[in-house]
């Protein structure tokens, strides 16, 4: 009696299934077809990623150029855009293929088994990334792990199993994206049911609806439609967003300590120290610069400060001589309480040490009495309340 | 059990599929060595439940909760059960995307800039011009339905 109950549920399902699979939307073009924004939209993600991760793990023989100076700006402020847009995508392309997750029997070979294997850390990784990814950029943190880390590593494994996955389906969906090919549906769907142009539509317009009320916080021409963004970037201290206040580092006493020094050290022929006001009196360059979060907001600013070069001259330091400057702040713990310039970065006569933003002292929450600001780094690299320059030869 | 035709089971086979399969598998291999290396900050129990929770979270709860969906629909008039079926769809897709910023979950006191806006009113509007697209496209297909009808007549 039991047993012929289940029986029933099974054959049930599978009736749904064949007829759901005799559909426009889940048939093999409409997932070929997501399956081809997607992977558009994944290589970008992992591109602008890696770029992203060289920046903050910097490696010797990649130096990171300063040139072009918004090159930064430009791959995150795409890869978060393209993180939200992939959201609609990837769910589209899952109700798409969801009657295959109950085929029957579920593999029919040794290849086929590692195939569908390959899609376990697919499914797993690609949701993960695309949830982490929007939880991190709303700055929510539900779980133990350090996001960049975990939202690295699983992005590698990610990529490995849509390499296999390709390797699986490319005859499949090049079949299917030809016109009249094994993709065309068993069945029209009937007049007032949904077809492909009417599923895929809807994904484009979530697509575009997703973007377009959250690009605002990269694209000044999106701004007056950012609705979902973490920023605005015309929202903030001098006209410009903060990511770590003054506050949360803990450093209001020392940054306004009369005491403060900025300190040139390391390998340098005589040690320079200065002053707050002494730094003020060296800020003649001015620079139109972004600040460009690893979250993917942007906002172009004007500073003023002392080009590093200048400081190294004054320490007797060429600074054209192959050197890296590590970049010390006055506050005391965390993973971005210093940061390097290569050799490259230091020579850039727009790699300052800026003193004041948009024609007024530097606030406070934006690093006074000096912070780096420097082409082409992403803001956790452009270090606040900077004390000391540890100059070392390479 | 069978397939439908069209969607004949075929075995992957092939040197492109065996060269993408070990250079997928060495990929995702070069991933894991990673995470592990990294552990005191991947945390691989946590990433793991994540990870794992992520796939299950969508095949065993939204996918189904969409069949559900439209099953809960299905009795609805035929002129209304596309558009309310894909307005409820977005509906949901934007209301969860933009949850953790209409809830703030992120905002600290000492950063103002951080999350500024209204969103959860930015939500109630986007949600009221979907619901309004979806009223019209009802409209639309009702009175195309009717006009059909009465040529036909």
């Amino acid at each position: 009696m039991k047993r012929s109950l289940v029986a029933d549920r099974l054959r049930a399902v599978a009736a749904a299934r064949d007829e759901a699979l005799r559909r426009p939307v889940h048939d093999a073009r409409t997932a070929s077809i997501l399956g081809v924004c997607l992977g558009v939209c994944f290589l970008v993600c992992f591109l602008t990623g890696l770029f992203s991760h060289l920046q903050q793990h910097p490696v010797g023989w990649l130096p990171i150029p300063p040139r072009p100076a918004s090159l930064y700006r430009i791959t995150q402020g795409l890869h978060v855009a393209t993180g939200f847009a992939t959201v609609p995508l990837l769910l589209g392309k899952l109700w798409s293929v969801y009657p295959r997750l109950f085929r029957w029997p579920p593999v029919t070979g040794a290849a086929h088994a590692i195939e569908r294997l390959m899609l376990v850390p697919l499914v797993c990784g690609s949701v993960f990334l695309l949830f982490s990814g929007v939880a991190n950029v709303s700055r929510w943190y539900p779980w133990r792990f350090y996001f960049p880390a975990a939202h690295y590593w699983v992005a590698w494994i990610t990529i490995g199993a849509l390499v296999a996955h390709i390797g699986a389906k490319a005859a499949v969906a090049r079949a299917a994206l030809v016109r009249g090919g094994a993709g065309a549906p068993a069945v029209a769907p009937a007049p007032g049911r949904l077809g492909r142009r009417g599923f895929l539509g809807v994904v484009a317009l979530a697509v575009g609806v997703v973007t377009v009320t959250t690009a605002g916080q990269a694209l000044p021409a999106l701004r007056p439609l950012t609705l979902f963004a973490q920023r605005r970037p015309d929202i903030g201290t001098q006209g410009v967003p903060v990511n770590r206040s003054a506050v949360q580092a803990g450093v209001v006493d020392l940054a306004g300590d009369p005491g403060y020094r900025l300190r040139v050290t390391g390998a340098v022929s005589r040690p320079v120290e200065l002053t707050a006001s002494d730094l003020d009196r060296l800020a003649r360059r001015e620079a139109e610069l972004p600040i460009a979060c690893v979250e993917g907001w942007s906002a172009s600013a004007r500073w003023r400060g002392v080009p590093v070069a200048d400081l190294l001259i004054e320490a007797g330091v060429d600074p054209d001589d192959g050197i890296t400057v590590r970049v010390e702040s006055l506050q005391a713990t965390g993973r971005y309480r210093a940061s390097e310039l290569n050799h490259l970065q230091v020579r850039d006569p727009d790699t300052l040490l800026a003193v004041a933003l948009n024609g007024a002292q530097l606030d406070l929450d934006h690093g006074y009495p000096c912070r780096l600001i420097g082409p082409n780094r992403a803001g956790v690299l452009q270090t606040k309340w900077v004390h000391e320059l540890v100059v070392s030869r390479t | 059990m069978s397939e439908p035709t069209g969607a004949a089971p075929r075995n992957p086979s092939g040197p492109f599929f065996w060269t993408c399969l070990i250079t997928g598998a060495g990929i995702a291999g070069y991933g894991l060595a990673g995470a592990w290396a990294e552990r005191a900050d991947t945390h691989p129990a946590d990433l793991v439940f994540w990870l794992a929770g992520s796939g299950v979270a969508h095949d065993a709860l939204v996918a189904p909760a969409a069949v559900v969906a439209a099953l809960a629909t299905r009795r609805l008039p035929v002129s209304a059960r596309l558009p309310v079926r894909l307005g409820f769809a977005l509906s949901v897709l934007l209301t969860v995307v933009f949850w953790p910023v209409v809830q703030a979950w992120g905002r600290s006191p000492s950063v103002p800039s951080a999350l500024p806006l209204g969103y959860g009113r930015n939500l109630v509007v986007v949600l009221v011009c979907v619901w309004v697209a979806v009223g019209a496209a009802v409209m639309m297909r009702a009175v195309r339905a009717r006009r059909r009808g009465r040529a036909a007549r």
